[in-house]
């Protein structure tokens, strides 16, 4: 009889220790999701901060610029300076198809793509594009609203700045 | 008379024994009673720390994610605002001007080629210019007016007219959300009106 307690209060003993390890557990999993999730947060925040930051150096290049008298307008570019970009950047003073380095310190691993969305038209502009070597890689892209200015018309269309980031 | 004295001291004996495991085993019991309510305290404590972290204390104000909402919002208006429309022509700014000033009255100053008036082809394009923008972005959530400003309530005015556009991506104007939020002043006929976007 005495032996059957004793057995018993193990038995209540393992059972309060099985609870016990497996609410410790629990705990230590929460904890490393939360750990895991606020250190992708921070990524992605660092990666979107690249993004903005490759989006403000391309609207504020001269070469893309819409100016009036002098004037730079913020948020602005001209689709003839843009088309003559894409030109310069593709192909080498012979008309022959080639790739410039140029931007490549500047924009670093990045693509950066303009598109014309209204009036609605399939145009777009790929100012760049530079895939990291290795294969592996994140990429977060980033809209911005832009206005594309045409000095023929004298119209301007509503775009938008795709800015992608390779990590 | 010897077994009697004999049966007597065994008697003693196992009560005395047997008092001694009960109070024992009574310590040990309230010592592991005084332990399972600390590690309930401590359970809860961490539970109501947790609570507290995620759910009563406000997310903290991130100033990178406030000037990405501020440019973006800043960006959206100031170039839909002088996109020049398929009517006539005429930029977004021209079609509020004429919106707010004929608006309820029927005798629209322009009419654009496919029969609409400045109101609807400037609702719609608003909208058209929305989808393909901020209603991409899955994290975006806006609320965009274009109205009379109530100076002294700082909001939309609330009388028919008042309000000639509304727009909307989930609400950021419900709940304790954080926002940012974008003016840009239009003179018009009538007097003032107003785009607002407020983005979170």
């Amino acid at each position: 009889m005495r032996n059957n307690k004793a057995q018993i209060k193990m038995m209540e003993t393992i059972s309060v220790l099985i609870v016990f390890i497996i609410i410790i557990v629990f705990m230590m999993i929460f904890y490393i999701n939360i750990s895991s999730s606020s250190n992708n947060v921070a990524k992605e925040d660092e990666t979107n901060q690249k993004a903005v930051e490759l989006a403000q150096k391309v609207s504020f290049l001269p070469e893309f610029q819409c100016s009036s008298k002098n004037i730079v307008i913020d948020n602005c570019f001209d689709i003839f300076k843009l088309d003559s970009f894409i030109y310069y950047v593709n192909y080498d003073s012979n008309g022959q198809i080639s790739q410039n380095t140029t931007y490549y310190d500047m924009f670093e691993y990045g693509r950066v793509v303009i598109g014309q969305i209204y009036p609605s038209t399939n145009q777009t502009w790929e100012i760049y594009d530079n895939k990291p070597p290795y294969k592996r890689y994140d990429e977060k892209t980033s809209f911005i609203p832009i206005a594309l200015y045409e000095p023929n018309k004298k119209e301007t269309y509503f775009g938008l700045l795709n800015v992608t980031i390779y990590r | 008379m010897i077994k009697e004295i004999k049966n007597n001291n065994e008697l003693k004996i196992k009560h005395s024994y047997s008092y001694s495991i009960f109070s024992f085993s009574r310590k040990i019991k309230s010592q592991a009673e005084i332990m399972g309510i600390a590690i309930v305290m401590v359970l809860i404590m961490i539970g109501i720390v947790f609570v507290i972290k995620f759910v009563v204390l406000p997310e903290k104000t991130n100033t990178k994610k406030a000037y990405d909402q501020t440019q973006l919002s800043a960006n959206f208006l100031s170039t839909s605002l002088k996109t020049t429309t398929e009517c006539n022509g005429f930029t977004m700014t021209d079609l509020i001007q004429d919106c707010a000033a004929n608006y309820g009255k029927g005798s629209y100053r322009y009419r654009c080629p496919d029969g609409r008036d400045s109101c609807s082809f400037l609702n719609d394009t608003m909208e058209l210019l929305l989808n393909a923008s901020l209603n991409k972005m899955p994290n975006v959530k806006y609320d965009l007016y274009i109205c009379y400003w109530d100076q002294y309530n700082q909001e939309c005015g609330t009388e028919e007219g008042d309000i000639i556009g509304e727009f909307k991506k989930g609400s950021c104007l419900s709940g304790r959300i954080e926002y940012e939020s974008q003016q840009y002043p239009i003179k018009t006929d009538v007097g003032t009106r107003v785009v607002q976007m407020y983005i979170c």
